[in-house]
This record gives structure tokens, C-alpha cells and sequence, in this order.
């Protein structure tokens, strides 16, 4: 599985994305996605969807986002 | 930077801080009415329609949206959530809408005095509860980030400004003997530097690095808001003893400006979306900002020209606020108002993305209206008595644009969340 980039995007739009991909994950499924910086803003609302998270740096300045249900 | 603590539960409901907003576009829209009949023909920083129309902007325009933006703030970013929402809109929105309407009044009219009272008393008990909940808030609050931090001492100012503002309408009224002039030096400082400066300088340290992809603010950045707070005091200080020296105030307080204008252009430099409508609009802040402090710095030091002290209240007040609360309007509206409906769970499909709220086709428009504006007010400075229907009428395409925006803003949450409630109930 490779990271989807979404540095291109304006903010909120990732976030957007992210939510809206963890509202449909499945059991056992990780998805993961390359973003600009630490995505504050995004921790909350994944924690009260029941979402775990991790993050690994992306090596070019970015932050891969790995997401699956807790 | 220290991470903010985010709590999207102890958010207040949508529509208090909308409430702050669309009062202060409506101000921004009765700034356009009064500058039509305005008869103030010489630029004069003490003519009674100057003051009007000042603390329409300051007071009912940048007062609303800064008030309603630093309640929604303090409850996502510090954790002081905002649980008696109708308490604070009685508490706070209120007396601010009545208290500036009658501060606005009084001066109009002439200094009118029962006025001018009743407009400091309500004006300072909007501003102690709003300190109030803010302030003991924040000290029971968990975040120790640099945003909550400078939004305690943007408080701190704005308390400041207001018993300072008390104190000139007690002595304009004859009814405390105390020194005019350095009152109303620190009224001004406080309120520029203090509340208007401190509170940009804690929001730009969040917005900026996550809207625009830049690297975070230095660490001695975020010391910047203290060393401002206790240049302010000396400042005053200093203003009573040495009235006269007006200067030296204003050339300390230029040091701070300076560099955060150096450090934003710096980052905005670095930025990785230098397309987005904000990384404009930040640099016209950047911009206005040195503009403003500059006149204001030559204003101590020049009195010849009597429009520049307009000239330097226009860019710092209209140029660097209106256009740094616009620009954050644009981002921060939208954002709610996805954020509210997100929490309803709507079905799939139903939610329209942030820029289904407002396109950044929007934003750019906007700032083009604030350019003009901007630039009819600049000339209105320098010949109130031939520029002000050119002033009024770009204060009022701005207000009248902005609204409308507002109002589609507001139709299409409604539309959501009518929606979401049908589907729930089938």
C-alpha cells in the first residue's frame, strides 16, 4: 500500500479527505496518506471516531498519516 | 511550537461566534452610512465624527470579529469551552452592540456626556466578562501552547484599553482630574499594540504555519507577546511622567513590529502554497503594518502634517485588522460551519466541502474590495472633505459583498442541517 500525497491541497481538504475515508474503513484496513505537517487539528476527530492512528516521517519533509480501526 | 490543545466538544454552538460576525459586517456596513453625511472637510484626529467613525471600525467591526473568533479559539485550541453560550451572547454581545452604538452616538453628537458614560460602562462590562471567561479559563485550561498564551495577554491589553477608555470619558466629563493627553497616548497604545497586535501575533502563529505550509514561528517568538506587555506598561508609564516624549514609546514599540513583519515575510517566503488567497492577504497585512507603525512613529516626531495620524490609524485599524480578520474570516467561517454539520453525522454525500461553503474565488474578490477600500480611504486621509463619497461607497460595495457572502454562508448550513434532519427522521 503507498501513501497517497495530499501536500497539494489547500487546508481543510485533507482533512475533509481523511474523515471522510475513515467514515467507510474497514475492519483489518489501513490506509495511509502523506501530509505537510503534523495534523493537529485532525487527532480529535479521528480519537472520536473510534480511528487509530500512527505517523512515520516521509523522508522530504512531509508526515505519512496510517490510520485503522482501534 | 508547542501543540495546541484541541477539544472540538467544548466548541461553542455555531451561532455565537456567528452572531460577533455578521454584527461586525453590519457595523462595517453603518461605517459606509455615516461616511456619507461625514461633513469633516481637513483631516483632524480629534474632529467627533473622526472618533465616531474610528470606534465604529475598532470597536464594532475588529471588536466582533476578534470577540467571536477568541470564544471559538479559547474552547478548540485552549480547551475553555464555551457551555453557557446564551449567558456569554448576553454577557458579552450585547452590551458591546449597545455600548459602541452609544460610544458612536456620544461622539458623533458632539461628546455627548450621559452618552459617552453609559457606552464605557457597558462597553467595560462586555470586556471584563469576556476577560473574565477567557482569562480563568485559561489559567484552569491544560494548554500551555503559544496561541493560548498569547491570547491571555491579548486579554490582559484589551482590559487594559477599556479602563483606560473608562478613565477618558470620566475626565472628558469633568468628573476625575487626571492628565488627558497621556491617557489618551495609552488608550491607543494598548488598544493597537496591546489588544490588536498581541491577539494577531498569537492567531498567526497557529494559522499561519497550518494554512499556508509554512515552518513554525522561532521559538524567541512566542517571548515576543510578554516583552510587548511590559513595553506597553513602561510605555504608559513613561507617558505620564514625560508627556512629551512621545517618541520614545513609539520608536520601542516599532522594534516588535519590525520583527514580526521581518519574520512573517520570511515564512511567507517558505511557504509551500503560495497560491492560496491568504499568503496575499497576509503580505497586505504585513505591509499595512509597517505603513502604520512607521506613520505612527513620525506622527510623535512630525506634527505638520495633520494626516498622517488618519494615514497611520487607517493602515494599522483598516489595513492590517480589517484585512487580517477578513482574511481569517474567509478561512475560519467556512471551516465552522463544515466542522458543526460534520459533527451531525449527515449521510454520505449530503456535506459539501469547505470551499462548497465559500470558494477561494470568493476570497480573492474579497481581498480585491479591501485593496480599493484601502486605497479610497488612503485618499480620503489626505482630503476627507473631496474623498468621502469615493470612501463611502467602497465601504459599503465591501460590507454589502461580505454579507452576501455571509447570508450564503448561512443558507446553505441551514439547507445541511434541515437535510440531515429529514434523513434522520425517515
Amino acid at each position: 500500500m503507498s501513501p497517497v500525497d495530499l501536500r497539494h491541497l489547500a487546508p481543510p481538504e485533507p482533512m475533509e479527505i481523511i474523515l471522510d475515508a475513515a467514515d467507510q474503513l474497514q475492519d483489518q484496513q489501513t490506509l495511509a496518506w502523506i501530509l505537510p505537517h503534523h495534523p493537529t487539528p485532525l487527532l480529535p476527530m479521528l480519537t472520536a471516531q473510534g480511528i487509530a492512528y500512527r505517523f512515520e516521517l516521509s523522508g522530504d519533509g512531509g508526515v505519512i498519516l496510517y490510520i485503522s480501526k482501534a | 511550537m508547542s501543540q495546541a490543545w484541541l477539544s472540538y466538544d467544548d466548541a461553542p454552538p455555531f451561532w455565537l461566534p456567528a452572531s460577533f460576525f455578521g454584527a461586525a459586517m453590519l457595523w462595517l456596513l453603518l461605517l459606509g452610512g455615516l461616511l456619507l453625511p461625514a461633513d469633516m472637510l481637513t483631516a483632524n484626529r480629534y474632529h467627533p465624527q473622526l472618533l465616531a467613525l474610528t470606534h465604529v471600525l475598532a470597536l464594532g467591526v475588529l471588536g466582533n470579529i476578534m470577540s467571536g473568533a477568541l470564544l471559538q479559539m479559547l474552547a478548540v485550541a485552549s480547551g475553555v469551552a464555551a457551555r453557557r453560550a446564551s449567558h456569554l451572547l448576553l454577557g458579552i454581545f450585547l452590551p458591546w452592540q449597545a455600548g459602541t452604538a452609544l460610544l458612536v452616538g456620544g461622539f458623533w453628537f458632539g461628546f455627548a456626556p450621559l452618552a459617552l458614560q453609559a457606552a464605557a460602562v457597558l462597553l467595560c462590562a462586555a470586556i471584563i466578562r469576556l476577560a473574565w471567561h477567557g482569562l480563568h479559563g485559561l489559567a484552569h485550561s491544560p494548554a500551555r501552547d503559544a496561541s493560548s498564551r498569547g491570547m491571555a495577554l491579548a486579554l490582559l491589553a484589551l482590559l487594559v484599553t477599556a479602563l483606560l477608555g473608562l478613565g477618558l470619558v470620566l475626565t472628558l466629563s469633568g468628573q476625575l482630574p487626571l492628565p488627558l493627553m497621556p491617557l489618551l497616548h495609552s488608550h491607543v497604545l494598548w488598544a493597537a499594540m496591546g489588544w490588536l497586535f498581541l491577539l494577531l501575533l498569537a492567531v498567526s502563529q497557529t494559522v499561519i504555519p497550518m494554512f499556508l505550509i509554512t515552518p513554525s514561528y522561532p521559538a524567541w517568538m512566542l517571548s515576543t507577546g510578554r516583552a510587548v506587555l511590559l513595553l506597553l506598561l513602561a510605555c504608559s508609564l513613561a507617558l505620564f511622567f514625560w508627556p512629551a516624549q512621545l517618541w520614545l514609546p513609539a520608536s520601542l514599540l516599532l522594534i516588535p513590529v519590525v520583527l514580526y513583519a521581518v519574520q512573517s515575510w520570511r515564512l511567507l517566503r517558505q511557504s509551500r502554497r503560495p497560491a492560496d488567497p491568504l499568503w496575499r492577504q497576509w503580505q497586505g497585512v504585513i505591509a499595512c503594518l509597517l505603513l502604520g507603525g512607521v506613520s505612527a512613529w513620525l506622527c510623535s516626531r512630525w506634527t505638520a502634517w495633520p494626516s498622517l495620524p488618519l494615514l497611520a490609524g487607517l493602515w494599522w485599524l483598516g489595513g492590517a485588522g480589517l484585512g487580517a480578520t477578513l482574511a481569517m474570516l474567509g478561512k475560519i467561517l467556512p471551516f465552522l460551519a463544515w466542522l458543526h454539520l460534520k459533527r451531525l453525522n449527515p449521510p454520505r454525500g449530503l456535506l459539501p466541502s469547505t470551499h462548497g461553503f465559500l470558494p477561494e474565488s470568493a476570497q480573492r474578490r474579497v481581498r480585491l474590495l479591501h485593496q480599493l477600500w484601502l486605497l479610497a480611504g488612503t485618499l480620503w486621509c489626505w482630503q476627507p472633505g473631496r474623498f468621502h463619497g469615493l470612501f463611502a461607497l467602497s465601504t459599503l460595495a465591501l460590507a454589502s459583498y461580505a454579507l452576501w457572502l455571509g447570508g450564503k454562508i448561512a443558507r446553505r448550513y441551514h439547507a445541511v442541517q434541515g437535510a440531515v434532519s429529514t434523513a434522520a427522521t425517515h
